[in-house]
Parts: structure tokens; sequence; C-alpha cells
């Protein structure tokens, strides 16, 4: 991938607070127009790379661009083109939703008054508030707030949202709603944004990295991450005598290994793969060319992201 | 854009305090007590009785015995003219300063300590505004919002003193230079003393109570200058009022060094999450 094609791109970022690395050598890049998930246990410095991507701490070492403009010495360049949810935003109790997106529009916007005023009604209809804009901000439930805080984030027609933990403190109902704006969201902007809820990842991200003890221990398309974690394996469920298939399947070049398990009469393969267009080809004309043998099930293997994550995170722990 | 997102500050910042009745109601209730409450009283107890018979008020009397003989005071026979001449146009000036003082240390207070405390900087720290004009926007606020209700008060003032005492004096006694000295010299530079103060307190407390508690120290200098006039050991003249003034400037300018300094996105983001 091009350079230019990602949106955030960090080389080596590093912070310390007070000698503890709260992120460690982060090379991160994160492309335009994607879902990006960036994942973590809590402590894991998600926060603070965000906090760093936005100039609001500066890096102990290493470097980071957005949009191509350096983080440290074009932050309020790089401001004016991204939109921020803060993990638990506080907002002016006093002032209603309107008023809230008002305040934020006189940040970005010169324009005529009735104009800002379109867009911040444009804005809280995309979020789904448009019926409590004039009510206080102190009335509002958890996911309302929420919502507004994407609102709030979006009023500028961000090239680049940043979300930190969107829906972490959300009921099921609450956390639905913000997915189903980040969607909607998607076609205006890229979307970056921390979490440690695996569901959500799955749900609407294209794009993932997943953050241990500060360091990036997996960076992919989530497609790959879920399929290619641990190469490609291919999963047939077979029931006859299938020796001579299996020592068939074994010569085949494009074979790395198959783990074989058998319950009630019915043989499971785990037939790992090096090539994959090959396997997709052949595979399973190979083990049909046994007549006998009859296949119940065929596919590729796919995991959880609960598994791969579990596994990555289990893996990189320290003590 | 600049100027219209420290425009949005300003406004949001004097709004928050106009909204807010346990912050305001005091800023009220001290000018109302004395620029009308007081020196009406005053005046009227000089209309109905010799003033030179009423306790305590020996220690005026004193004062007025020590002033140099050029004073206009001096120009006055009756007695309760000379008090309420030299009451008025010089010993209310520090009961007078204690007003923008009060009201710069707790706007700014709650500029500063309390978006700390509400945890609500943050989301003017990721605002596309440099770390100067957002400073400027917030000590601009509390700025405001003083010298408007100060110089408000000192015309209210004026109007009490005029129409109440013309029959007394048969002219204007209000205003002198020396007051013109107090409202636009010495009240500006009081007030961005106390803001900085504030700001430099704030930075140091966790919330609006703690800073607006030790703000409250400010009017320590300006109780010190009240007993000064009141016992004749100093006499707020122009020459003494505009040296003030200068002192305070240059503290302020200290101050403003020494709290710019701390004005970083990265210095407030830590004291954020603190």
């Amino acid at each position: 991938m091009n350079t230019n094609e990602f949106v955030i791109n960090t080389q080596g970022l590093s912070k310390d607070y007070n000698g503890v690395q709260a992120v460690k050598s982060l090379d991160l890049k994160v492309p335009k127009n994607s879902i990006f998930g960036f994942l973590g246990p809590n402590g894991a410095g998600k926060t603070t790379t965000i906090k760093l991507l936005l100039g609001l701490t500066r890096p102990t070492s290493g470097s980071g661009s957005i949009f191509g403009q350096d983080i440290v010495k074009d932050s309020i360049g790089i401001r004016t083109r991204v939109g921020y949810l803060a993990q638990d935003p506080h907002f002016y109790g006093h002032m209603t939703a309107r008023e809230t997106l008002r305040f934020k529009a006189r940040f970005y916007y010169h324009g005529p008054a009735a104009e800002i005023e379109k867009r911040i009604s444009e804005t809280l209809e995309l979020v789904g508030l448009s019926d409590k804009a004039d009510r206080p901000i102190n009335s509002f439930s958890g996911g309302e707030r929420q919502r507004l805080g994407i609102a709030q984030a979006q009023i500028n027609y961000p090239d680049l949202l940043i979300l930190d933990e969107p829906a972490a403190l959300l009921d099921p109902m609450g956390r639905r709603d913000v997915l189903e704006v980040m969607e909607r969201l998607q076609k205006y902007s890229t979307i970056f944004y921390s979490t440690h809820i695996l569901d959500d990842v799955q749900r609407v991200s294209d794009s993932v990295a997943i953050v241990n003890y500060g360091e990036l221990v997996a960076q992919a398309s989530i497609q790959d991450l879920l399929t290619g974690s641990q190469g490609t394996i291919y999963s047939l469920d077979i029931e006859g005598e299938a020796n001579q298939a299996r020592a068939r399947i074994a010569d085949q070049a494009w074979v790395s290994g198959i783990n074989v398990t058998s319950a009630k009469g019915q043989t499971t393969w785990q037939v790992s793969v090096t090539d994959d267009e090959a396997a997709k080809a052949q595979l399973l004309r190979l083990v049909l060319a046994d007549e006998q043998l009859t296949i119940t099930r065929f596919g590729r293997k796919t995991y959880k992201l609960e598994e791969i994550f579990m596994n990555i995170v289990q893996g990189g722990n320290h003590g | 854009m600049r100027m219209q997102a420290m425009a949005a500050i300003i406004k949001k910042d004097i709004k928050s305090i106009s909204d807010n009745i346990q912050i305001w109601l005091p800023l009220i209730i001290l000018p109302l007590v004395f620029v009308i409450i007081i020196p009406t009283v005053l005046i009227i107890l000089a209309k109905t009785q010799n003033i030179s018979a009423v306790n305590g008020i020996d220690l005026i009397l004193k004062t007025l015995d020590k002033l140099p003989a050029h004073m206009e005071v001096h120009t006055f026979s009756d007695i309760n003219q000379k008090v309420l001449f030299l009451v008025l146009n010089f010993m209310f000036i520090p009961f007078f300063l204690l007003i923008p003082a009060m009201i710069s240390s707790t706007t700014s207070a709650y500029s500063f300590a309390g978006e700390k405390e509400k945890k609500t900087l943050e989301s003017l720290l990721y605002a596309p505004i440099s770390e100067k004009d957002l400073f400027a926007a917030k000590i601009l606020g509390p700025f405001i919002a003083s010298t408007v209700v100060t110089i408000f008060c000192f015309i209210c003032y004026g109007i009490v003193v005029d129409v109440l005492t013309y029959d007394i004096f048969g002219k204007l006694i209000f205003p002198r230079l020396n007051w013109l000295i107090v409202v636009f010299w010495l009240s500006p530079i009081l007030s961005i003393f106390a803001i900085f103060f504030n700001v430099y307190i704030s930075a140091r407390v966790k919330g609006f109570q703690e800073a607006y508690q030790l703000g409250a120290l400010i009017v320590l200098p300006i109780v010190v200058l009240l007993y000064s006039q009141l016992t004749g050991l100093l006499l707020l003249n122009n020459i003494i009022l505009f040296l003030f003034g200068l002192v305070l400037l240059i503290v302020s300018v200290i101050l403003i060094v020494k709290t710019g300094k701390s004005f970083t996105r990265n210095k407030l983001f830590l004291s954020q999450i603190k």
C-alpha cells in the first residue's frame, strides 16, 4: 500500500509516563475509508495512543502523521480535519444538544448562520437526537450522551473520526445505536476507534490492530485476521474409511499438515495449506476421488475474534 | 476563524457564569452593598444627623485633620460635608476595588478550576485552536465580565452619590481624577492580577471551591489599603493610586510569564487526568 493511502501512519511512536512505557514503538497504519478497530485490554495504551495522535500529549520518541501532517508540529491543522470523541465525554451540562453543537461549530465555520444551523440539524438527525435537540444535556442517558459526543465530533465533516471506547459504558441498546451511527458515518469519514469489546469490532470493523502492554501485536484486515491468523486451514467432516484419501492429500506440495479427530463414526480433518488457491481448486476433488467417502461439511475454518484476541494477548502476556 | 473560536469560548464562559446562581449571586450582592446600600445609608445619615456625634467617626475626623490644606475637602465648611466628601471620594476606593478583585477572582476560578473539576477542559484542548488563543480566550472572559461590572458599578455609584448629595453640596462631587485612575487604570490591572493569580492557583488545586477559597487571598492587600485609609496612615492620592497600579502590573507580568509557560496542552491534559 502507498503511504498516501494511510490516514494515520506512525513510526516507532512511544510514550513514557514517569519511566513507565505506556506506548512502545508503535507502527500503526490506518487505511483511508476504513472502520479501524484499535483493540486491546484495559491499560494497553489505546487512549494514550489517541492522545498522541491528537497532539494532546507529546511522544517520548518516534513520530507520526495524520493526512501526511506531523502530529506534533501540525496538530492544529490536523485537528481541523479530525473529529474526536473522548472515552468519557463531559459536556457543559447547562447547554442543550443544539447549543453544544453550535459552540463546537464556531471552531470550524465562518459561513452564514442559517447554513451552520442546517449543518447542526443534519448532524442531530444523523445521530438520532433531533427530538431531544433542545433539552439540557443533564437529562440525557448514557447512550444519548455518547451519540451527542459523536455528533460534536462529526460537526466539521471530518476526514477522520477518532472515537475512544465509544460503546464501552453503554447498555446493549445504547451500544447498538452507537454502532449503527458508526456504520452510517463510514461513507463520510475514516473511523478509527478504540475498544475492548470484541463483538463490536467483528461487527463493524474492516481493519484491526491489537495492542497489549503498549505494543502492537497484530495489524491486519479483519478478514485476514479471522481466516489467516494461524495459516489457512480447511475443515472437512468425512464419513467412511479415509486413510487412502488422507495419504493422497498429505502428498500435495501445498499441504503443510493434517490434524485428524474422530468421534461417533465421523472423522474431522483440519488441513493446513500453504497455497490457498491450490487448496480451493483441488482439495475437495482429491478427497472425493475416493467414491466411498461422503463429505458432510467442507469449508475454510474461521476463527472468532475472541479466540484470536485471547491467543495473541495471552501469548504476549508478560507475566 | 481564530477570533470566532475565541469569541465562542468567551461567550460560553460568560454564559456558564450567568447560568450559575451560586457564582453570580454573591457577585451581585457585593456591588449592591458597596455601591448602593452603604453610600445611601451614609448620605441619609449625613442629611439627618450631626455626623460628628456618630460612634466611631473619630478615626475619620482625625484623618481629616491630617489632610494637606490644598485639598478640595477643606473648601467645605460644614463637618458633615467634609466627612461625606472624604468618605465618598476617598475612603470608598478600597471597598470599590473589592468589586473587580472578587469578580475576576471568582469568574477565573470558575473558568479554569471549574473546567478542570468538571473535566470539560479536554473538549477545548482538542479543538483546533492554538494554546495562546485558548489561554487568551479563557483570560478574556473573566476580564470582560469584571470590567463591564466595574464600569457599571462606577456609573451607578456616581449616580447615587451625585443625585443624593447635590442638595448638600450644591454641585456634583463625583467623580474626581482619583476615581478615573481607580476605574480605568487600577481596576483593570487588579482584574488581570486576580485572574492570573487564579490561573496559577487553579493549576495546583483540584476544583472550583479550593481555587475560590485560595483566590480570596487577593482581597488581603485591599484590606491593608482600607485600614491605611481609615487610620490615615496612607491617603490614596493620585500618585499612590498610580504607583499601586504600576506595582500590580509588574507582579501581573511576572505571573503572566509564569502561568503562560505552564499553559500547554501537554501539561493541561496531564492535570486533567490526574
